[in-house]
């Protein structure tokens, strides 16, 4: 079992099998730096405790495909990632901390599915982003490219 | 005093601290107050006296000013004034500049008095705003959901979306503009689609109409369907209007940047990057040639043409600078008379590599121990080394037609598809320096063999990974080693389309 401790101070303990996802760990328990706990200082436990819930679940990537539980998983992937914005780019921030390759894409992923084909000021809304382009730069990027910003694929709506 | 303002970088932190201690922690409103204004006290012991001066709005102020109003001989006058009397604090006015002096201080007393309260000051500043700016960078950054995700990942969360909306986010803001329009961004994020999913271009020369472009992204996931989309390009584009004269050949493809040639004038390139919809047109006047590679050379961080011109038995080669629009002659210092297969060079130890088709000088010759040509993109130098297991395979030049190069694992890796049991060599060369090449497998499947096969041929050209130019710097390579296979294109139009890929020993057909 690995220890974990969050940076509010709570510790988690996980499968040594569960935790060398994170490469990062991996890396130290080789070097034989993780006897004791190990303190995540840019994870909060809210974050922790979903991505040990993903570790857990994913513990046997190799096997499922073996055992026919990939469907099983698949479930649980589009379970996982049905968040908020923010709670998922913790996740996607604590992910990219640990190096653990298959949770950066699957969120990764995620983000970009939601983004795909949403109009500019969908996008905006949605990660509270401000504009801050002038009229001119933008006429500018219209003008560049104006076969991006026009067509019926383009989503307005914010979800 | 002096000295510490003469000091930049002091002066700096101090004015930017006193610009930021706009705000405190008020336990009971349960957040951080702004303040319209900023008052910097400071507590200064002399033998006599004890100041404490007030200098106010210094956030508005410059270190300079404030330097100036501390040794300014009239504020120093006005602290004297308002102490009243010995040990005295003011108390008429709590909040204006109060003083308690046992004495009045000579002139030279009040100098050192302000010299050393400036220091104070500095540092009661610095201690302050330890403790505020957490409080206050913690609140800032509620709001901005999107701003907290360093550079790296928002491209790859955006390299991830179609060229549409990829474009699209040139828009949103400043940040995004920036991270969408660089070029660098653009490399690296083929890069990263290169290390997850790979993403192929393919042409299908059996559609009804003309021959179209697709995309075809294998989903990571991969119980979920592989999807087909028509690769966009913009109608302004010159290729455009060739591509629908149906007289442009898609001839090679490097990190997502796609090289055509045109059938009616030799003497045309269309350089396009389907992404970011730029085009660059390349004339030449080096015919009879060919163009051999479009690549990315990682020591200069630019995408170049490599051309061979044929000049009877010997040949000359160009590389074409993008930079400059200008073609430059390669001086090597070796003489090489061999023409090339085509099909993207596979890039290994930071070299081009192709099979050899024909000795010019040789012709009647098999070129089995210069089987493999190399061009080395440092030096830009070209050599050979013999294919593996040539003499007892080679028995005509057409035996090299079948021969294909590609990338597994950072090794180059050879394969060979023996007539006529329809069987599969698959070499890798272990060590590149030695050139000791290892067999690694022999496929003699079945559904193999009933296939019209053409093993990498140049009807699937893959965008991604096995044209991968970073050789020298290995990153992640896909761990499974793939050879596509189309078949049933002589059935009917491209409905009938299927795809195989062969991964390791199993052969997938991938739905559509």
């Amino acid at each position: 079992m690995v220890k974990l401790k969050s940076n509010d101070d709570k510790e988690f303990e996980v499968e040594e099998a569960a935790v060398i996802q994170s490469e990062m760990i991996k890396n130290m328990i080789e070097d034989g730096c993780a006897t004791s706990v190990i303190p995540l200082p840019n994870i909060d436990s809210k974050t922790l405790i979903k991505v040990i819930e993903y570790l857990n679940k994913h513990i046997n990537m190799g096997k499922a495909a073996e055992t026919g539980e990939e469907d099983d998983l698949k479930e649980f992937d589009e379970q996982f990632v049905n968040m908020g914005w923010e709670e998922l780019f913790d996740v996607i921030m604590a992910a990219n901390y640990l190096n653990i390759h298959e949770l950066m894409e699957l969120c990764c992923q995620s983000a970009a599915d939601r983004l795909k084909n949403k109009s500019v000021r969908a996008v905006r809304e949605m990660l509270k982003i401000t504009n801050d382009l002038t009229e001119e730069e933008e006429q500018e990027i219209i003008n560049d490219a104006p076969w991006a910003f026009e067509g019926p694929e383009i989503d307005d709506t914010v979800n | 005093m002096i000295s510490l303002v003469k000091d930049a970088f002091s002066c700096e932190m101090l004015k930017v601290y006193c610009q930021s201690i706009t705000a405190y922690c008020d336990g009971r409103k349960g957040g951080v107050v702004l303040c319209d204004s900023v008052d910097i006290s400071a507590a200064v012991a002399s033998e006599k006296a004890l100041m404490t001066p007030i200098i106010r709005n210094a956030d508005q102020k410059s270190i300079s000013s404030i330097s100036a109003e501390v040794e300014d001989g009239n504020d120093v006058e006005a602290v004297r004034t308002s102490s009243g009397g010995n040990n005295v604090v003011n108390e008429e006015n709590s909040v204006g500049p109060c003083c308690t002096l046992s004495a009045a201080p000579s002139p030279s007393q009040v100098d050192q008095i302000c010299k050393a309260m400036t220091l104070e000051c500095f540092k009661l500043t610095t201690e302050l705003l330890g403790s505020l700016l957490q409080t206050i960078c913690k609140v800032d950054d509620v709001d901005s959901t999107f701003e907290r995700l360093p550079d790296c990942l928002v491209i790859d969360i955006l390299s991830r979306l179609p060229p549409h909306s990829f474009l699209r986010c040139r828009w949103v803001c400043r940040r995004w503009r920036a991270l969408v329009s660089s070029h660098d961004c653009f490399t690296t994020l083929h890069d990263l689609c290169r290390a997850s999913t790979p993403m192929l271009l393919i042409r299908d020369n059996f559609a009804k109409h003309r021959p179209g472009l697709y995309v075809f992204g294998e989903n990571k996931k991969w119980w979920k369907k592989a999807a087909f989309e028509n690769l966009h390009l913009r109608p302004e584009l010159m290729i455009n209007k060739h591509w629908k004269d149906n007289v442009v050949n898609l001839s090679y493809c490097c990190q997502g940047v796609l090289l055509f040639a045109s059938i009616s004038w030799q003497n045309i390139y269309y350089v396009v990057n389907p992404v970011t919809q730029e085009e660059v047109t390349i004339r030449h006047t080096l015919y009879p040639g060919y163009v051999s590679a479009l690549y990315f050379c990682p020591y200069t961080r630019q995408f170049r043409v490599l051309y061979t011109q044929v000049r009877g038995s010997s040949c000359q080669y160009f590389v074409y600078i993008f930079k400059m629009r200008s073609w430059r002659k390669i001086r090597s210092s070796t003489s090489f008379n061999f023409l090339s297969s085509g099909g993207n060079p596979p890039v290994v130890n930071g070299a081009l590599h192709w099979i050899v088709y024909h000795d010019l000088e040789r012709k009647t010759i098999t070129p089995c121990e210069n089987g493999i040509m190399v061009f080395r993109m440092d030096k830009e130098e070209f050599s050979a080394m013999p294919n593996p297991g040539s003499s007892p395979l080679c028995k005509s030049k057409e035996a090299h037609q079948t021969m294909t190069l590609s990338v597994k694992n950072d090794r180059l890796s050879f394969c060979n598809l023996l007539f006529p049991k329809y069987t599969v060599d698959i070499w890798i060369l272990e060590d590149y320096e030695a050139q000791t090449w290892m067999k690694r497998k022999m496929i003699t499947d079945s559904q193999v063999n009933d296939t019209a096969m053409t093993v990498a041929a140049t009807n699937i050209i893959t965008m991604s990974h096995t044209s991968s130019p970073q050789a020298m710097t290995p990153a992640e390579k896909p761990k499974k080693f793939m050879v596509l296979i189309l078949k049933g294109g002589n059935r009917r139009c491209s409905s009938t389309l299927q795809l195989n890929v062969f991964n390791d020993s199993h052969l997938k057909k991938l739905q559509r």
